[in-house]
Formats: C-alpha cells, sequence, structure tokens
C-alpha cells in the first residue's frame, strides 16, 4: 500500500514536470536586479579577472574540501623533496583550475533562423523532425540542430530545444532533463536561501542552466541579494561563485556590506580591490592603478601565498630560519602586511568620504576598530623584536 | 540478437558495394532505427561497419521525431560511393543534407489530397444532414 | 481464524517473544506512547479493525494501518523519546537480520509489512518504529541512510531494510535531492571560455 502511494507520488512528479514544461521560463520570482547591458567585455578584461580571483582568495582546505565522490581513495607515496615540490605545485594549478569563474554573458535571445522553406513538402508526415548533428568532438555550441516543420520549413532549433537535444545525445553530469523542483517552486528555492545552501544552489544552477540562459541570471542574482542581506559571504569565499558574486555587487553599485565584512575580516587588500573594481565598472575618476601597483609590490598573490604555505613544510624542517619567523607566525603578520595595510587603509579611508559609499557609519566604526587592534598588534610586533633583539628595519 | 557494435566490427571487401541504410532494432510496436553503414548485400542484422546515427519514428512528449546524424561520416561515405536506401535518402533529404527525395513530395501530395478529400466528405455529411 | 482464537494467538506471540526484541519493542511502545501524548492524538485508536481485538489488549502493537504524518516523525526525531530508543546511534546500527546459518542471505525480505499488520517476528529498522516515516521532508531520517564517503543510498545489506522499504527510501532521497533538502556535491563543470566569448577572447590574447 506504501509502495502505492509511493508510485502515485512519482507519477504526480512526472504531471508536474509537464506541467513545467509548459511554463519553461521565469521559474522563481524575478530578481530585482538585472545587467542591463552586455557586462562580458568588462568581466573578460584581464584586470578584472586578476581583481576578482585576488578576492576569491585561495583556501586549500576549503578547496579540496572532502567530497562524496565515488572513490574518495588516498594515496600514499615516498617522495624526495624535488618531488614533493613539483606536487604542490601541480596542486596548486589544479586548485585554480577547481576555482574557474562562470563565465557571466547577456541573455541569448531566441532568433528565428530559417534556411529553407518548401511548400511543396507541406504535410508530409504529421509530425515536426529534429535533426542533431552527431559529429565527433564538436563543442555543444558548435553542434546544430535543425527542425523540419510538417509545413515544410527548415529552421535552426530554438534554445530550448537545442539545449535538449544536446542534453539528450551527449549527456552534461548532473543536469536533468526537466528543471528541478528547488529552482521551480518558490517555497523550496527560499528554503534553500533561507538555510544558506547557497553553494549548493549555486553549484547546481551550472550544472543545470547555460551561462545565457534568463533562469541562469535570474537564479543568480537573486542568491546573491539574498547573500547581501544575509551577509554570509564567507560562505562563498575561495569557491567559484565569489568572482561573480563580487562583479555582480560592484555592477549593481551595493559592494557596502561586502566591503564591510573584508574589512572585518582583516581583508584589506581585497577591499581596496572591490572598491577598484567598482570604479572601473562604473569609470569614476579616481587613480587607483598606483595603490594597486603599491599593494603588489608589498603582498603576494592567493596562489602564491597558498604555496608558500604547503612549502612552509621544507623550511620547518631545515630550522635556520630563526626567531622572526616565529614572531611572523604568533603576530600573523609581517612588517610587508602592516605596509600594505596602510596603504589599503587610506585608499578605503578615501572611498568612505567619496559620495559613493552609502552605509559610511558603519565602514567607519569598522576601520576605527580595525586601525586600533592593528596598532596594538604593531606595537606588540615592535615589542617582540625589540625583546628579541632582532634588528628593526 | 545482440546489439550490433555501432562501429568496427563489420567486416567488409574494399570494393564492394556499401550502403546507408536503417537497421531496426527496438522491439514489437516499438520501432527504433540506427542509420548504418554496411555491405549491400548483407542482411540488416549483421554486423555493420560503423554506425552513422539514429531515427525515432514515433514521436516523442514534445510532439517530434528524433533523428541524430554524424554529417561528417555520411558525407565521407557518399564520397567513397555509398548507396542510399530509399527511407534514408528520405530522411536525409527531409534533413536539408540532400535534395528532397520524389518520394517525400509525393506523400506530401497524397496526404494533401486524403485531407483534402476527408474535407469534402465531411462537408458533404454535413449538408446532407 | 476464529477471534478468540487470533486474540490468544496475539497474546502468546508476544508473550513468547525473544528477549532481545522484547527489550527493544517495549521501549518503543513506551517512547510511542510519550511521543503521542505529547502529539494529543492519542484519544482515538484504531477504528478500522471492528474484530474486537483491542478489547482485551489495547493498541495492537504489530498494527501499521494508521498512517502517521511526517510532522510527527520530524518531531520525534528530535524528541527524547527517540533519544532514549537509539542514543546517538542510527537506527540501523542496532538492527541484526535473524537468519540461518553463517551467511545472511543477498537479499532481505521483501516487505515485512503485509494487509497492515507487521508480519515478522523482526521487522527492519524503519518497519519496526511506526513514527518512522520515510519522506523526502524528513531529511534528519534520511540523512541517517546515506554514505558520508560516497554520498549513496546505504545498501539493504548494510542496514537491513526490506525490499520495499528501501526502494522507498531511494525515492525519498531523490526527492529531496530534487527539491534541495538533502544537499550534494554536484560534479563539477569546466567552462571553455572561447565556447562563450569566442572571437573576442582571441583577439585579447
Amino acid at each position: 500500500m506504501h509502495l502505492l502511494r509511493q508510485l502515485r507520488q512519482v507519477n504526480g512528479l512526472r504531471s508536474l514536470r509537464q506541467a513545467t514544461r509548459q511554463v519553461a521560463t521565469g521559474p522563481t520570482k524575478p530578481a530585482t536586479l538585472q545587467y542591463e547591458r552586455d557586462p562580458q567585455p568588462l568581466f573578460t578584461d584581464a584586470e578584472t579577472q586578476r581583481l576578482l580571483q585576488s578576492m576569491t582568495q585561495l583556501n586549500l582546505d576549503r578547496v579540496f574540501r572532502k567530497r562524496t565522490v565515488p572513490d574518495n581513495s588516498v594515496e600514499t607515496k615516498f617522495m624526495t623533496d624535488e618531488q614533493l615540490d613539483s606536487e604542490f605545485q601541480q596542486m596548486v594549478e589544479r586548485a585554480k583550475q577547481r576555482l574557474q569563474m562562470p563565465p557571466i554573458v547577456t541573455i541569448k535571445k531566441d532568433e528565428e533562423r530559417i534556411i529553407a522553406k518548401d511548400p511543396a513538402l507541406k504535410d508530409f508526415a504529421s509530425t515536426k523532425y529534429v535533426f542533431t548533428d552527431i559529429t565527433f568532438g564538436l563543442r555543444q555550441s558548435e553542434r546544430k540542430v535543425v527542425v523540419r516543420e510538417t509545413d515544410g520549413t527548415l529552421a535552426y532549433a530554438t534554445l530550448e530545444t537545442t539545449k535538449r537535444m544536446n542534453q539528450l545525445y551527449f549527456p552534461l553530469e548532473g543536469r536533468q532533463s526537466y528543471n528541478p523542483r528547488m529552482f521551480l517552486l518558490e517555497e523550496l528555492f527560499a528554503k534553500c536561501l533561507a538555510e544558506h545552501k547557497y553553494e549548493f544552489v549555486l553549484d547546481r544552477l551550472l550544472v543545470q542552466y547555460e551561462p545565457h540562459e534568463p533562469e541562469f541570471h535570474n537564479i543568480s542574482a537573486r542568491v546573491f541579494e539574498h547573500l547581501n542581506e544575509s551577509k554570509q559571504f564567507d560562505l562563498l569565499r575561495s569557491t567559484r561563485h565569489f568572482g561573480p558574486m563580487a562583479f555582480f555587487y560592484a555592477w549593481h553599485r551595493c559592494i557596502d556590506d561586502l566591503l564591510y565584512d573584508m574589512i572585518r575580516r582583516d581583508y584589506l587588500s581585497n577591499a581596496v580591490e572591490l572598491i577598484a573594481l567598482s570604479y572601473k565598472i562604473h569609470k569614476v575618476p579616481v587613480e587607483y592603478l598606483p595603490t594597486l601597483a603599491q599593494l603588489d609590490a608589498l603582498q603576494i598573490t592567493p596562489a602564491q601565498r597558498a604555496l608558500a604555505e604547503l612549502r612552509s613544510v621544507f623550511r620547518n624542517r631545515e630550522e635556520n630560519q630563526g626567531i622572526e619567523q616565529e614572531i611572523h607566525t604568533a603576530i600573523g603578520k609581517t612588517e610587508q602586511d602592516f605596509a600594505a595595510d596602510e596603504v589599503s587603509l587610506k585608499f578605503i579611508e578615501q572611498y568612505i568620504a567619496s559620495e559613493h559609499a552609502l552605509k559610511k557609519v558603519q565602514l567607519e566604526l569598522a576601520v576605527q576598530t580595525l586601525k586600533e587592534v592593528n596598532r596594538e598588534k604593531l606595537l606588540l610586533f615592535q615589542g617582540l623584536k625589540k625583546a628579541h633583539g632582532v634588528q628593526a628595519s | 540478437m545482440p546489439l550490433s557494435p555501432a562501429s568496427g566490427i563489420g567486416r567488409f571487401y574494399a570494393k564492394s558495394a556499401k550502403i546507408i541504410r536503417f537497421v531496426r532494432l527496438g522491439c514489437t510496436n516499438r520501432p527504433f532505427y540506427h542509420i548504418v553503414v554496411m555491405e549491400r548485400r548483407k542482411n540488416q542484422h549483421q554486423p555493420v561497419i560503423e554506425q552513422v546515427g539514429s531515427y525515432d519514428p514515433l514521436p516523442n512528449d514534445s510532439n517530434e521525431r528524433l533523428v541524430a546524424l554524424n554529417t561528417e561520416r555520411i558525407r565521407h561515405w557518399l564520397g567513397k560511393g555509398a548507396h542510399l536506401s530509399t527511407p534514408a535518402a528520405e530522411l536525409l533529404g527531409i534533413a536539408g543534407l540532400l535534395p528532397i527525395h520524389p518520394r517525400t513530395y509525393m506523400s506530401a501530395w497524397r496526404n494533401r489530397r486524403a485531407a483534402a478529400e476527408a474535407e469534402a466528405s465531411a462537408e458533404k455529411a454535413e449538408s446532407n444532414s | 481464524m476464529l477471534p478468540i482464537v487470533r486474540v490468544l494467538y496475539s497474546g502468546l506471540a508476544s508473550a513468547t517473544r525473544s528477549s532481545r526484541g522484547a527489550l527493544h519493542t517495549a521501549s518503543v511502545v513506551r517512547c510511542k506512547a510519550e511521543a503521542e501524548a505529547t502529539d494529543e492524538k492519542s484519544s482515538e485508536a484504531t477504528e478500522g479493525e471492528g474484530d474486537g481485538d483491542q478489547v482485551s489488549s489495547g493498541p495492537d502493537p504489530k498494527d501499521r494501518t494508521k498512517n502517521i504524518p511526517v510532522e510527527t516523525s520530524m518531531r520525534y526525531l528530535k524528541s527524547a523519546a527517540y533519544k532514549q530508543t537509539y542514543g546517538e546511534d542510527f537506527v540501523w546500527t542496532q538492527y541484526r537480520r535473524n537468519h540461518k546459518g553463517m551467511f545472511a542471505p543477498r537479499k532481505t525480505r521483501k516487505t515485512c509489512i503485509r494487509q497492515g499488520r507487521i508480519a515478522t517476528g523482526n521487522p527492519c529498522p524503519i518497519c519496526r518504529d511506526e513514527y518512522l516515516v520515510l519522506d523526502y521532508r524528513n531529511t534528519e531520517l534520511l540523512e541517517q541512510f546515506i554514505s558520508p564517503h560516497s554520498g549513496d543510498v546505504l545498501s539493504y545489506s548494510q542496514t537491513g531494510l526490506c525490499q520495499k522499504t528501501h526502494f522507498r527510501l531511494m525515492v525519498a532521497v531523490q526527492q529531496a535531492r530534487d527539491s534541495g533538502f538533502l544537499t550534494y556535491d554536484v560534479p563539477f563543470r569546466e567552462y571553455d571560455y572561447n565556447e562563450y566569448y569566442g572571437q573576442n577572447e582571441k583577439q585579447k590574447a
């Protein structure tokens, strides 16, 4: 009896699936913010990419967190130092690959492209024919799908049909042939957001939809909006979604919450990069390049930092770095970091004073607190150095 | 009957006549076709030289018939002088790969005529009643 | 079977239950009583049975005709009664299959419940406790049956679920994943930027 009920439930799902096909567009409530013009040139710009990657950071533990995959086996090997070092480098490369940002493109509109019209073919069959080119080695976007209507017109298929055929003949792992209920039903989607399953929702979104689909834009915008309200930005840090999120906020002039979060967590250079990005997108006449160059000179990229962290295995064993290293690890900052903080604080304060900042009081408070903490740390740092007799440079 | 492997195991002579044709798979009352290249003289369930597509003659949920064609290989075999069976030629014609087969025009015309006749008879019946 | 004989039979069966089963069942019955007290639904026992069975020995512990809502089950999983019965373990950890010889049959039994009653002396972990309801909203229960390593539903050879319940479990897990109640690791999708940006990217490079 239970089984029957279950089967009936499954059948219910199927009927729901058919219903969804009819309302394929706009599964959930539309987002308020949309990209109003093509964001692509700004997003693919080399400098923007660098800024976004730097903001994303690279926490290896997070990138390579344990996943539930069919094979979770571990291999143990003996290695020489050189082998280990090359392994570390490969690992960072792999991590970078895992952090590849999903492309941001405009919504593609369906356009009718007719190849041939043949009125003599009218009523040659009772249904239309869909032809898919399954030639080996083509990319999804290059694959041609054509439709012969019953009135004899031969035309390129709509985007929806093309996607369906691609999924049918070349299935993408993880993509469903129907719209998942999670994205379809408003209450389920809202529940996911309320439970802060942002990464899961976004991961699934990437697999389920193409970046040029309206659903993709709609759902990702809604997730980012919700994130801006719940302020759980740390959930997305060092995932592939952080870059698009920062880009979205910068584009829609609502970076202040993210900025506050960055300042509070003491990611000052990231805050500078975020401000620079928003200046760049909105073409604000403020010189941000010198500050970025200064920071670059003082700090290393996240990938380099991750690699250095891995390589500390070698350094610890050699034990000739001495007391200075120990002080750095105790405080968590080096002299260069302090210098970088000063540069970035100046830039951030300039931003807060300008008319672009919307939550001035909050940001100012955060900056003040951070300054005090930094001052104390600096004092401690200098004190420790003096006590250990290390030459202050 | 085992499924004929899509490509490879059909043996053929270099100069024998090849043909692009359908192979009926599926089961009773549920036809499904592979579009294959094989030696002309062979039975359809013999091993094939290569599979170049598939054809599902029953309309799906969205009321379309699905055809997959490996156009690159089809052109290759046609260039090598492979023959075409009539149904396959019709299908390729509908796909726009070849000129439309005369039989397609014929069936289209017959369908239209049948529809017109049915309509006329229906009108007649209406006017009579 | 005559009603009197049936009463006698059920009484006998409950008296001669094996000691291990008895301990567990007793605690389950007690817990259920508590849960029902909290639900304020204890007023009506099952009405469908017109045999007069209940006159002598209260509600039949083997009866499974009552439909228990998922919300009750979800509350039960959080309750003290549940804690007392299962502790920190999963619902299936303490369960042992009964079988002749050294090796258990490859498959578990087809079903534990026949015609609305438990038809076996050693029902599977879900069937033995009627307050465990398999449903896609009952994530706490579903998570107990998902491997933390591979993310798959654990096999019935490990959990001891009967075949029908196992099937229902699979359906519930799929529904839960589809609706976003259960999260899982989505396969990584690698993008080829050229596919989306095409010529522009080439010009820049």
